[in-house]
C-alpha cells in the first residue's frame, strides 16, 4: 500500500480513507473471524474501528506503523463487543473473560497420516490462545515481533517468548523420525 | 545479521524463535542460505532440530475467512464517512454552539421549521432502521416479528429485518443460514389483497412468498431448501427467466442459483423441521445426513476413519440438545466408535 495514503488521510482525503478500508478490511476481517463465527459482529467492530481512525484521521501524519494502530484498534473494539455479547447470551461452556482465538482455523497443511494429524491437531487444540493468535500475527500476517507487541499489549520479549513457546508446545507433542522429516520436507 | 559464532541454540525453542531462523524458513535468500549451511556445519548435533523446526514452521497454515469484494464494497458505502450526513469534524461543532443569543432569534422560524422536518427524518429513519439478529454454532432462538409471527433460528444463521413495518407494504425479512418461520395470516379478503397480508422471505437465488403459513428455509451460498409445513407458498426466482412456482404442503424445492437448478420432492415436514425442537426425526436416515446436521449445527468436523459407515442408518428420535449425549445415543445404537478431539468428531469401527 502507497505510504503516501497514509499522509492523505491525515489531510481529511475521503478518497484515501476509502483506499485505506479497502486495503485492510478482508484482512481484519480474517483476523476477527478467529476469535468468534459471528460475522455480523465482526462487520460491526470493523465499521466502529473505521469510525475511529476517520476521527483521528489527523494523527497519521505522526504514527510510525500506522498497520499496527489498525490492528490494535480493531482488536480492542471486537473484544469488547464480543464480551458484552457472549456475556447477554450466558453461554455457560467455556466462558473465558477474555475472547479467545478459535483453534480451529489453525491447519497443519502436509499430507501425513491420520494418526499424526490426529496428534498434530489435538496438540494445536492445547496450545493457549495467545500463543495461536501470536503464531498467526507472526506467520500469516507477517508482522514484525515489535508489532505483535504493540497489537496483544505485551511487551516486545514476551512477543518472542509467546511465538516460540507456542511453536515449541506443538514439537513437543510429537516425535518425528528424521528419515520421515526428511522425506516429507523434500516432498514439499 | 551477526557472526555465526555469536548464536547459540541449545534447544528448539531458542532456534523457533529467532527471527533469522524464522525468516530462512519463511523467505529465504542466498545470504541465509549460506549463514545457516554454514552454522549446521559447525553444529551437526543439532541437524535434527534444524529439521523439526522446519517442519513446524512450513507446515503452519490458517484457514481463511475473507469476505467477497460485494461485501466491501457495500459496507464501505453504508459507512458513515462515506455517507452525505453533514460535517463530522469536532471543531466546527465547538464554534457553532458558541454563537450569541440574537443569532439564534433571527433565525428562529427556520430553525422550528427544520426541526420539525427533522422530527419527520427522524421517524423515517427509524422506521427504515434494520434490526440483525445473529445465532451462534449450538444455538437456536426464537424471534417475534413486528407482527408477531414467529421465527425459530438455527445455529450459525442471520436474519435481518426493518425495525417498523408500514400498512402500505409487503412484511419483508432477509435470511441468510435456517429458519422455521409460522407467518400470521392477515388478509381477510382473498379478493382483495393489501399489500401488507404479503409476507416475503429474501434468501439467495430466491424469495418466497407468503399470506400466512408454516415452511422451513435454509439458505446459504448458492443452494436455498424450502419445505412446506401447511397453507400456501409461492417461489419467485431472482433469474427472472424462471417463472414462480407454487408449494403445496409436503414438497421440498431445492434450488441452486449459480447453475440454475431446481428438484422438487415429496418429504415428510416433519422430518426436516424437528431441528426447531432440538431433535431430529430419523426415517431410516443415514449416519451421513445425522453427522451433516451436527456439523451445522455445533460447527464440528467429522473425520471418518472408516467411510463405510457413513452409510450406516438409524431410525427414530435424537435429541441434539447435548453433544456428549448424541455420541452416546449414536455410538451404543450403531456399535461405533465416536471420539471428540477438539473441535473434531472422529468416527470409527468399534474398538476391540
Amino acid at each position: 500500500m502507497d505510504q503516501n495514503l497514509w499522509q492523505q488521510l491525515a489531510r481529511g482525503d475521503r478518497q484515501a480513507f476509502a483506499s485505506v478500508y479497502r486495503h485492510f478490511y478482508g484482512k481484519l476481517f480474517n483476523y476477527g473471524r478467529k476469535f468468534t463465527e459471528l460475522e455480523l459482529l465482526v462487520e460491526d467492530a470493523l465499521q466502529e474501528t473505521f469510525v475511529i481512525v476517520w476521527d483521528n484521521h489527523a494523527r497519521f501524519s505522526s504514527i510510525t506503523t500506522p498497520d499496527s494502530y489498525l490492528f490494535y484498534t480493531f482488536r480492542n473494539t471486537l473484544f469488547r463487543k464480543l464480551k458484552k455479547e457472549l456475556k447477554s447470551r450466558q453461554r455457560e461452556a467455556m466462558i473465558s473473560t477474555e475472547p479467545e482465538f478459535n483453534a480451529e482455523h489453525m491447519l497443519i497443511k502436509a499430507e501425513m497420516d491420520t494418526k499424526l494429524r490426529l496428534e498434530l491437531e489435538a496438540a494445536i487444540h492445547s496450545l493457549p490462545a495467545r500463543q495461536r493468535e501470536a503464531i498467526y500475527l507472526r506467520f500469516y500476517e507477517g508482522l514484525e515481533y515489535e508489532q505483535i507487541a504493540t497489537i496483544m499489549g505485551i511487551s516486545v520479549k514476551a512477543s518472542y517468548k509467546t511465538v516460540s513457546k507456542g511453536i515449541v508446545h506443538l514439537r513437543d507433542k510429537f516425535n518425528l523420525p528424521v528419515s520421515l522429516l526428511f522425506l516429507l520436507l523434500i516432498g514439499d | 545479521m551477526e557472526q555465526h559464532s555469536g548464536h547459540k541454540f541449545e534447544s528448539l525453542p531458542d532456534l523457533i524463535g529467532d527471527p533469522d531462523f524464522q525468516s530462512w524458513v519463511l523467505a529465504p535468500t542466498a545470504e541465509l542460505d549460506a549463514y545457516w549451511a554454514d552454522w549446521q556445519r559447525e553444529n551437526p548435533d543439532k541437524q535434527d532440530m534444524v529439521f523439526k523446526a522446519r517442519f513446524l514452521l512450513q507446515h503452519l497454515d490458517f484457514k481463511e475467512h475473507l469476505p467477497t469484494k460485494e461485501q466491501m464494497e457495500a459496507a464501505l458505502k453504508a459507512h458513515p464517512v462515506m455517507q452525505d450526513y453533514g460535517d463530522t469534524s469536532i471543531e466546527n461543532k465547538v464554534s457553532f454552539l458558541s454563537r450569541p443569543v440574537w443569532f439564534w432569534l433571527k433565525r428562529a422560524a427556520v430553525i422550528i421549521g427544520v426541526l420539525f422536518l427533522l422530527q419527520v427524518g427522524y421517524k423515517y429513519w427509524q422506521s427504515q432502521q434494520l434490526i440483525v439478529i445473529e445465532t451462534a454454532y449450538g444455538e437456536i432462538k426464537s424471534v417475534y416479528l413486528p407482527d408477531s409471527s414467529k421465527v425459530v433460528l438455527d445455529a450459525h444463521t442471520k436474519l435481518r429485518y426493518k425495525k417498523r413495518w408500514g400498512q402500505n407494504q409487503p412484511r419483508e425479512v432477509w435470511l441468510e443460514g435456517n429458519g422455521f418461520f409460522e407467518v400470521n395470516h392477515l388478509n381477510k379478503d382473498s379478493n382483495h389483497i393489501k399489500a401488507m397480508d404479503r409476507f416475503l422471505v429474501h434468501t439467495s437465488g430466491l424469495d418466497i412468498e407468503v399470506l400466512g403459513t408454516r415452511f422451513d428455509v435454509q439458505s446459504k451460498d448458492n443452494l436455498t431448501k424450502v419445505v412446506l409445513q401447511s397453507g400456501l407458498v409461492q417461489l419467485n426466482f431472482e433469474n427472472e427467466g424462471r417463472a414462480p412456482i407454487e408449494m403445496h404442503p409436503g414438497d421440498l424445492i431445492e434450488y441452486q442459483k449459480d447453475i440454475d437448478h431446481l428438484t422438487r420432492s415429496k418429504v415428510d415436514a416433519n422430518a426436516y423441521i424437528s431441528w426447531k425442537d432440538q431433535k431430529m426425526i430419523l426415517n431410516n436416515a443415514t449416519l451421513a445426513t445425522i453427522t451433516d446436521r451436527i456439523k451445522r449445527f455445533y460447527g464440528l468436523k467429522i473425520i471418518w476413519k472408516d467411510t463405510t459407515l457413513k452409510s450406516r442408518a438409524m431410525e427414530g428420535t435424537l435429541l441434539m440438545d447435548n453433544i456428549t449425549n448424541v455420541i452416546f445415543v449414536l455410538s451404543t445404537s450403531l456399535n461405533i466408535h465416536i471420539e471428540q478431539s477438539g473441535d473434531s468428531l472422529i468416527i470409527d469401527k468399534p474398538i476391540e
